[in-house]
């Protein structure tokens, strides 16, 4: 079939993705990292010994259509019970601090209201998932995953962070979270280890 | 899918040595962005492109591999507009938690369910003819 001679696509085996045509595709969209979405609700009576087994590991996904398959059949932030979670963190990479990839990191987090954010939570939980595979912060490998956690007064986002000692790279990620889910409010980010007991903490 | 489909003319432009880059270069249609980082090329959407794609026929499939918590995920939820009618898509649950799931069989899927859910080619087969793109062809970003 004569197409045109630049193409990098095989002749044989076209690949036709639903933006070049909008009946006849057959391809998904892949995502630039592979990531994992976990649950987990500690409950009353969590303590650090148990903390761990509640959390559960829902799925992994790598294209875009996948994350949507898993979004469209996941309960929303908005209805989870008070002390419920959900983590999605790169794929090799535990929600815990303990995980090599976070160990040495830290986290941006901001605070909610309950009452003022109840309409607005899931998309703003969504909108920080798109932004993380997407690909939207400048310093990829800085990424291990993002938070969101419903409490009795407020819900948290969160973005966990594999460095904390440069704060450049901590100030990009920062203003890139704040900017891509468009909340009121101030983040601050607080390293996992509070080693330096000195000095402001940074915030966006 | 279709026995109807033709060959999409796709737009090439020839170029001499030397002549700049023009900015969309790296773009193709719906805001995908193939940028290069010291680190390498990577996959970048923007909001509303990823967006756009919520509602195709490909993201709506259940994934496969979705482990059942009460509550949470799959066919528990109260609010399903009816996309779950296929149970056996569910796995197992994977902890004891009362449910009344008793009828899914095989504990081969629970392990899995547990497991690091590394392969996704049953999810890949139970969506509608799709097919994966593997990095190298469409986003070969090899240019001099």
């Amino acid at each position: 079939m004569a197409q045109s001679d630049n193409l990098a696509v095989p002749s044989g085996d076209k690949y036709v993705t639903v933006f070049n045509d909008p009946v006849n595709f057959n391809a998904k969209h892949p995502l630039n990292n592979s990531w994992t979405l976990w649950f987990d609700n500690p409950g009353k009576k969590s303590n650090a010994n148990n903390w761990e087994q509640s959390l559960k590991e829902l799925i992994t996904f790598d294209t875009v259509e996948d994350f949507w398959g898993v979004y469209n059949n996941i309960m929303k932030t908005c209805d989870l019970s008070i002390s419920s979670n959900y983590h999605l963190f790169k794929h090799g990479i535990k929600p815990m601090w303990e995980d090599p990839a976070n160990k040495h990191g830290g986290k941006w987090s901001i605070q909610l209201p309950r009452n003022k954010t109840m309409n607005d939570i899931d998309n703003i939980w969504l909108y920080t998932m798109l932004a993380c595979i997407g690909e939207a912060f400048e310093y990829e490998n800085e990424v291990c995953g993002v938070v969101v956690s419903v409490r009795k007064g407020f819900f948290r986002i969160a973005l966990w962070t594999r460095t904390a000692d440069n704060q450049d790279m901590a100030m990009s990620i920062g203003r890139t979270l704040k900017k891509s889910i468009n909340v009121d409010g101030q983040f601050e980010f607080q390293p996992h280890h509070e080693t330096k007991t000195s000095g402001k903490p940074w915030t966006v | 899918m279709s026995t109807n489909s033709r060959a999409i003319p796709l737009p090439s432009r020839r170029a001499e040595p030397g002549t700049p880059i023009p900015l969309d270069y790296g773009t193709t249609p719906g805001g995908t962005i193939y940028s290069s980082t010291p680190g390498g090329t990577r996959i970048i959407y923007d909001r509303n492109t990823l967006l756009s794609l919520r509602n195709s026929p490909l993201s709506r499939t259940p994934p496969a591999k979705l482990a059942f918590v009460a509550g949470v995920t799959g066919a528990s939820l109260p609010h399903q507009a009816g996309s779950m009618h296929n149970r056996s898509h569910l796995n197992v649950e994977t902890h004891d938690s009362g449910s009344d799931d008793s009828d899914e069989d095989s504990d081969d899927e629970k392990r899995k369910a547990v497991a690091n859910a590394q392969e996704e080619e049953d999810a890949k087969a139970h969506a509608t003819a799709s097919k994966e793109i593997k990095d190298g062809q469409l986003f070969d970003m090899d240019m001099e």
